[in-house]
């Protein structure tokens, strides 16, 4: 796969669909990319956030470590952006990210990712978009928890 | 692709990196294998490429030293360049078939991707290969010790004699799983002693430029370690490795220095179990100082 068709899949990917081909074409470039068997893990629980992954073939499973094991938060597939909170808000990796076929991963460095985001306003506005976008997705969440739970002890 | 025409080392500046493009061995294998043109193409390819996305950065930007197959200061000349060179390859000359050979060598297709190197340039490459071999053996040159299966090349590190071949470019952790493999191999015990006395006249480059951040962040550390202050302050100075690394090392350092006083500013509170006080500071205040024994009863008095 060359640059020209990772530059196709990033464009898929909502973060990046409205930065233009030469700026995309810089991030794939100053990525690395990077293939996982099944099994492997692309990082675990508090390790350093390094970097973000871009999904290009293959799913992950998302799982976060607790007192009874491991639980599963999210099953992400190809053309996913995934990493990128640490990297943003500077904090460990939030859960491990677990191959569950054979992966093939673009690397978008930490450092890379910021350089890009100084020299690309854009990138800038969509990330402050999404993060908007997750967070209302994660207060109709909430409210709904709280629904369902003022529901179970009014009953 | 240098690596790929030479198939040896050299400590000879004439094979160098740089120096290949001019070299005249070289240049003779390129012509004989047809391959020349092919060269000049990929070296337009790559300009195009490094102009289209460096263009717009300033000259001390990062991108260029770390990603450029082209400088700062090079990089108007190279646009000039290729507005110049339009047409049909072998019409482009003199200085500017110079200065477009000069780009493939640093080329790896595994790690730029920029889909420049087809089957019919593999072949020609291979030729071109070993026509320069042929042709330094004729001269009885010794400048390149050639890749032998069967010999000791004195010019490549320990691991690439034991690998020989290069680790796939893009394989996950394919170093970690490479190392284990020779280790089990050679046994640790073996080769250790012998890394260890080559390790140590290894030249790590200008302010180490030549080692790792993680290597130059550990060389800091030993650094200070050596000296047995009385008082040692660490901050920061592991960032490059992942958590549990840096556990590992904060048990051992901890573990070396019995009876003299470490100060460590953490960036977790999990990590502070280790230690026998415990400052913790919130927005630039002092929160909790505790010792480690009472730290559960202090975060409960602090929730």
């Amino acid at each position: 796969m060359s640059l020209q068709t990772e530059v196709e899949l990033l464009r898929r990917v909502t973060l990046f669909a409205h930065i233009d081909t030469t700026k995309l074409k810089l991030l794939a470039f100053t990525s690395e990319r990077l293939t996982y068997g099944e099994g492997q893990a692309l990082f675990h629980e508090g390790d350093l956030g390094d970097g973000a992954y871009l999904i290009l073939d293959g799913e992950v499973d998302v799982l976060r470590n607790s007192d009874s094991g491991l639980i599963l938060v999210n099953h992400l597939v190809k053309h996913s952006l995934v990493g990128e909170m640490s990297i943003l808000c500077d904090v460990p990796r939030t859960a491990n990210v677990v191959a569950t076929m054979p992966v093939d991963a673009l690397k978008i460095r930490k450092e890379t990712f910021f350089q890009l985001l100084k020299e690309v306003p854009q990138l800038a506005l969509e990330i402050m978009r999404e993060l908007a976008r997750r967070l209302n997705h994660t207060n109709d969440e909430l409210v709904a928890a709280r629904a369902a739970l003022k529901a179970r002890s009014g009953a | 692709m240098a690596e790929n025409i030479l198939f040896g080392t050299s400590s000879d500046p004439a094979f160098a990196l740089n120096a290949l493009a001019v070299n005249p061995q070289v240049r003779h294998a390129i012509a004989a294998a047809g391959l020349e043109d092919d060269l000049v193409e990929m070296g337009r390819s790559i300009a195009a490429t490094m102009v289209e996305l460096f263009r717009d950065f300033t000259p001390d930007h990062p991108f260029f030293e770390e990603f450029s197959f082209i400088s700062a200061a090079q990089l108007p000349a190279y646009e000039l360049l290729l507005k110049r060179a339009l047409g049909p390859v072998t019409g482009i000359n003199g200085a500017d078939r110079e200065k477009l050979l000069v780009l493939p060598f640093r080329y790896i297709e595994a790690r730029h991707r920029l889909g420049l190197i087809d089957d019919k340039i593999k072949a020609r490459i291979v030729e071109a290969r070993q026509s320069f071999e042929i042709q330094m053996r004729g001269q009885g040159s010794r400048a390149v010790d050639f890749y032998e299966p069967l010999e000791y090349n004195a010019g490549a590190t320990i691991l690439d004699n034991v690998l020989f071949g290069r680790m796939a470019y893009g394989v996950a952790q394919a170093s970690e799983r490479v190392n284990g493999v020779v280790r089990d191999i050679l046994g640790a015990e073996t080769l250790e002693p012998i890394i260890l006395r080559k390790g140590l006249t290894f030249h790590a480059g200008a302010a180490g430029k030549r080692l790792s951040p993680v290597q130059r962040q550990k060389i800091s550390l030993a650094r200070a370690l050596i000296k047995t202050p009385d008082l040692l302050v660490v901050n920061g100075a592991l960032s490059s490795l992942d958590d549990r690394q840096r556990q590992e090392i904060i048990a051992s350092v901890l573990s070396s220095r019995a009876g003299l006083a470490t100060f460590w500013v953490l960036g977790q509170e999990e990590q502070a179990s280790l230690f026998g006080r415990i400052l913790k500071f919130e927005h630039g205040r002092l929160v909790m100082d505790t010792t480690t024994a009472e730290l559960p009863a202090a975060r409960e008095a602090a929730q």
